[in-house]
């Protein structure tokens, strides 16, 4: 454990005694609540974990019945750690007949969810563009689930097979396009390093890469030099190689803080430059100076390098984006009322992905939650004003326990969108395209248009 | 499974590997060095002591069902760690659930011998906090874990672990006037 506040750094609105005193009351507060394993707690462990084997057991025999007139078992328990017998991927493919919609049959026993079948509402011709298929399943997907496939036009399972983190990680990856610290463009090359922080009292000559403000390396190899800063908060490359952005603040000098060992700290601005990517030697333009108060997360581009938007999680908590033009030099004015509400991303933008609210070349999709109100999906092309798409998840429930997604290998037009709303508390998720009626998937927590099984962090 | 927490020659064996008991000893370790900061996430997460006791347990229970598998992870702990925030994460859903519909959210539990009112409170703050920040606030100083542990298990770079615990102290301070 670090004995300093980790992170202590001009980054904090706090000056050192607060942010010592806050470091201390949550060591003091943490360490309240750490008990001793109780004496009796890992023969309970093992006696539960016995009456579990039972449970699979009985899952198990189910799923020989199950085999026999062509189903699939789904043996979920109450927390969504599924035990699940999955019937040989290709011989239990069902071909989608609005008439033979495939039952799950769930075995009988204590503590199993019995999920209900998809929807079996009548089948519509799918659009040219449809997804091919959406990605589903009924629990909280681990790298042992199993996902089921079904049509996106009426909610028909297809087939089920075990998640492939693999496939699904690939998948993923393509759309990490929009958030890309390093590139290589041939002659000029981007590299971005995290590095440690300043603890105040180290010599420079010991860690010399440490940063005041938590700012990492930036490193360009280029014939002509580079005019961007060494370090940066954020950088990101556009996807058209087109640009270069970072997100960077003039620190004190690392080893020069107070001699209590974190300093004196103080306010300072991060700087929002665009560069030309091709040639970092020339100056960069900037697009905004933010007070350090406004902490920022990720930068991303979007996918046609017009556009850049900035995770920010204001004073108050309030998290969010703003948007900068980078040909007009600009930020970008959404014109909405958010106040009381959080504007994030959808499904790959949330919590450690790499997305952005970035969907097609120049659009966003924005999953709005406001205190009382539905979770409500935006998808705006910021090229085309007046282009908004918007819809209101079909769910009283908290819209913190509301996921959205948009398909962004057949988007075309905010109008046109796919989409899936999740409400992983019911669980119940739709999918939706534009304005159509939406499919309802009972029993389903997770829908995607892309392969289940990876999950970094959440 | 998060494969990224295996080596690569072992990713495969997560999903084959039988349920064996002939690993207790090593398991009885892994509980008792892994249950205090374990139970203390999960008390810091749910606001229950009583409801993050059965937390763990069922973390440990499904802990024990894959340890064949588990305690060859580089960090058997950052795995439960993960199982565990899951966990909670859904535990605090359908609770939110219930209560919109029910009213079932005691403004305060019972606690006999249990946190100070002070780490009460500081606790109830810190589950305003946006997910990231609450959930490496917690593992941090609850889970007594190290900030690259912190990483470790929420995937997420070491800096921005570093970062969110600066904005987290932040906001704290302004919540609790310190």
């Amino acid at each position: 454990m670090t004995t300093n506040p980790p992170g202590a750094s001009p980054g904090s609105p706090l000056d050192d005694d607060t942010d010592a005193r806050i470091d201390a009351l949550a060591r003091s507060a943490g360490s309240e609540l750490r008990r001793p394993a109780p004496e009796h707690g890992l023969a309970g462990v093992q006696r539960a974990m016995r009456n579990r084997q039972v449970v699979r057991g009985a899952a198990g025999a189910s799923a020989v019945l199950a085999l026999v007139v062509g189903g699939f078992i789904v043996a979920n328990n109450r927390d969504g750690d599924a035990d699940l017998v999955p019937a040989d991927p290709v011989s239990t493919t069902v071909e989608p007949d609005t008439n033979t919609v495939p039952t799950p049959t769930v075995a009988p026993t204590p503590g199993v969810t019995v999920p209900e079948p998809p929807s079996t509402a009548p089948r519509e011709v799918p659009p040219a563009d449809a997804p091919s298929v959406v990605y589903t399943s009924s629990e909280s997907v681990q790298g042992d689930s199993i996902e089921m496939l079904v049509d996106p036009a009426d909610g028909a399972v297809l087939s089920s097979r075990p998640v492939d983190p693999a496939l699904s990680l690939g998948a993923q990856t393509e759309l990490s396009i929009h958030g890309r610290t390093n590139a290589d463009l041939g002659d000029v090359t981007y590299a971005f390093r995290e590095v440690g922080f300043d603890s105040g009292t180290l010599a420079t000559d010991i860690f010399p890469d440490v940063d005041l403000c938590a700012q990492n390396t930036v490193t360009v190899t280029s014939p002509n030099g580079s005019a961007l800063p060494q370090r940066a908060v954020n950088l990101v490359v556009s996807p058209d190689d087109r640009s270069v952005a970072t997100l960077s603040a003039t620190c004190p000098e690392p080893g020069t803080m107070g001699a209590d060992g974190m300093g004196t700290q103080l306010p300072f601005e991060w700087v929002l430059q665009v560069f030309d990517a091709q040639r970092p030697e020339l100056p960069g333009r900037t697009l905004a100076t933010i007070p350090s108060i406004e902490a920022f997360g990720r930068l991303t581009f979007s996918r046609d390098g017009r556009f850049i938007a900035a995770d920010t999680i204001a004073g108050g908590g309030a998290v969010g984006y703003r948007f900068f033009d980078v040909d007009a030099g600009s930020e970008v004015d959404l014109g909405l009322d958010l106040t009381g509400c959080r504007a994030v991303g959808t499904r790959y933008a949330t919590f450690a992905r790499f997305i952005g609210p970035w969907i097609g070349d120049s659009s966003i999709a924005l999953d709005i939650e406001c205190d009382g109100r539905s979770t409500t999906l935006l998808v705006r092309d910021l090229m085309a004003p007046g282009s908004d798409f918007t819809t209101v998840a079909p769910t009283t429930v908290d819209p913190l326990s509301v996921i959205v997604e948009v398909d962004a290998a057949g988007y075309s037009t905010p109008g046109d969108s796919w989409f899936t709303i999740c409400d992983i508390v019911g669980p119940t998720c739709w999918i939706g395209h534009g304005d159509d009626r939406l499919v309802e998937l009972p029993a389903v927590t997770t829908a995607s248009f892309l392969p289940l099984g990876y999950s970094p962090g959440n | 499974m998060d494969a990224t927490l295996l080596p690569d020659h072992q990713r495969s064996d997560m999903a084959t590997d039988d349920i064996t008991t002939d690993f207790t000893v090593p398991f009885e370790e892994f509980y008792r060095a892994e249950y205090p900061g374990l139970v203390a996430v999960a008390t810091a997460l749910v606001g229950s002591p009583e409801s993050g006791e059965d937390l763990v347990q069922d973390t440990m229970v499904k802990s024990l069902m894959r340890w064949q598998s588990v305690q060859r992870l580089e960090r058997p702990g950052g795995w439960a760690h993960r199982v565990l925030l899951n966990a909670c994460t859904s535990w605090w859903r359908r609770r939110r659930t219930e209560a919109k519909y029910f009213g079932l959210i005691r403004r305060s539990e019972a606690i006999v011998d249990g946190p100070s009112p002070d780490a009460l409170a500081f606790w109830e703050s810190v589950r305003r906090l946006p997910e990231r920040h609450r959930m490496v606030l917690v593992l941090h100083y609850a889970g007594d874990r190290s900030v690259s542990e912190v990483a470790s298990i929420l995937s997420v770079p070491e800096g921005t672990v570093r970062s969110d615990l600066t904005r987290a102290r932040a906001v704290l301070a302004t919540e609790l006037g310190a």
